[in-house]
């Protein structure tokens, strides 16, 4: 139905309205006088519309009921007004400006300290870490001459203990532990299997050392990246505030 | 019919030449008034007369009227080219559409809103407008116009009260050419819907006229 309603009108109300005023392409301004010649609906339509303008256009002219001219008083009382507002304009804009500039100096100190704890965290943190745990894997491999890293092998020696003490049956480690300095022997010596059976055991506590840290060490920085991000953020939404200020700024001198 | 009858109309409409208002203009950047009041005098007309078929109350354009040249002379520096008269009718359409806001904060300016809203029509026949207003035909027209929407009721006045060209009209309301097709389109079936059935009412004098 609505097909064939379109087919029987394919002229609008709007394309008569643009018609009546002369706004139509050719093509289509030919295709509505088509229609039109076809069409009573339509050409009444355009009648009416037709008339209807003509008497909106017949419509007494409005003339102003007096002059509207600015009388010198009115203007001067105006420029002044605007001046003022030019110029409260001008100090909001400079207060903003330097507002804003402070804000993002004080955004991007925040965010050099705190990149600086973060690669001090990094640094103090990170590196110790990784040493003690080289060494660590170094001396549990018993490879190295043990005086070299003394303080170290002292702390895994002792977890060893535990970890031997768990392993709860020999007699011969502690004896091995005590010796400290002397583990190389054990490794050295194949006939002492509780040497044996520590060293991949003290290599599993210093891998699982190894694991927790970093996770820690992730989470830490985590934060420390939101935090920077978000500094950074300022930096960048309080720096371009300031700009546009600085811009605005520059305008109104100009202006003035 | 003429192929460009609007053109004919702006002539009608527009006795001022362009070069005038040009120099007129660039002696008002210097703050000069008395150039910015030779081109009040030019357009006071056409702005009094779209604030009063707006607002359909003499006392209300009066005072919108003064307003659009104040605010005009204030920003005479955002004036940067294009049709003087257009940007003024710019400014008068934006305090016309602000003054009818103010009057009626429960009616939102949306297109599809207004037309059957009964508080358009008390206005005009109650307020003390008599000397433009006056006649019936008028008078019934400006009641029509009064149930458009005020973006329509805008787009009628300009083009078919005062005869702007369809780019005048875009420039002033801020439009495409498209919308202010559309627009008018759309009041013009409105108004003619609310004249025709006027016209059953009229009097038998008028139902000839109309």
């Amino acid at each position: 139905v609505r097909f064939l309603v379109f087919r029987r009108h394919p002229v609008r109300e709007s394309d008569l309205s643009a018609y009546l005023d002369g706004r139509l392409s050719e093509r289509r301004q030919t295709r509505v006088e088509t229609h039109l010649e076809s069409c009573a609906g339509c050409r009444r339509t355009l009648e009416e519309m037709r008339q209807l303008v003509a008497e909106l256009r017949s419509l007494p002219a409005s003339k102003a009921p007096r002059s509207f001219a600015l009388s010198p008083e009115l203007a001067a009382v105006t420029r002044r007004a605007e001046t003022a507002a030019v110029e409260k304009e001008g100090t909001a804009v400079r207060r903003a400006y330097l507002g804003f500039g402070g804000a993002a100096a004080a955004a991007a100190l925040l965010l050099v300290v705190l990149f600086g704890a973060g690669l001090l965290a990094g640094g103090g943190g990170g590196g110790p870490d990784s040493t003690t745990a080289s060494s660590a894997r170094v001396s549990s491999g018993a490879a190295l001459p043990a005086p070299a890293v003394a303080a170290p092998t002292d702390a895994v020696a002792k977890r060893l203990d535990t970890e031997t003490d768990d392993f709860g049956g020999t007699a011969a480690t502690p004896s091995s532990a005590e010796a400290n300095a002397p583990g190389e022997q054990g490794a050295e010596i194949p006939a002492n299997p509780p040497a044996a059976t520590v060293s991949p055991s003290g290599e599993a506590a210093a891998a699982t050392e190894q694991a927790a840290q970093p996770a820690e060490k992730r989470s830490e920085h985590i934060w420390l990246w939101i935090v920077e991000g978000a500094a950074g953020g300022l930096v960048i939404g309080f720096g371009s505030s300031a700009f546009w200020m600085r811009r605005r700024w520059i305008q109104i001198d100009r202006d003035q | 019919m003429a192929k460009y009858p609007w053109r004919c109309r702006l002539s009608r409409e527009t006795p001022l030449t362009s070069l005038d208002e040009a120099s007129l203009l660039q002696r008002c950047r210097t703050g000069e008034l008395v150039a910015f009041n030779a081109l009040v005098e030019l357009h006071q007309d056409a702005v009094y007369g779209l604030c009063l078929r707006m607002l359909a109350s003499a006392q209300a354009a009066e005072d919108v009227t003064q307003e659009v040249f104040l605010s005009a002379y204030r920003s005479i520096e955002s004036y940067r080219g294009g049709i003087f008269r257009a940007w003024l009718l710019r400014i008068a359409a934006n305090a016309c559409t602000d003054e009818l806001r103010r009057r009626r904060p429960q009616v939102s300016l949306d297109d599809d809103s207004g037309g059957a809203q009964p508080l358009d029509l008390a206005d005009p026949s109650e307020s003390p407008e008599e000397r433009v207003l006056r006649g019936e035909l008028s008078r019934h027209i400006q009641l029509g116009l009064m149930t458009l929407p005020p973006d329509q009721r805008a787009v009628i006045i300009l083009r078919d009260v005062q005869g702007l060209s369809y780019e005048e009209v875009a420039e002033a309301l801020r439009l495409s050419p498209g919308t202010v097709k559309s627009r008018l389109s759309r009041g013009r079936a409105r108004l003619r819907d609310f004249l025709l059935g006027q016209r059953e009412l009229l009097p038998d004098p008028f139902r000839r006229t109309i």
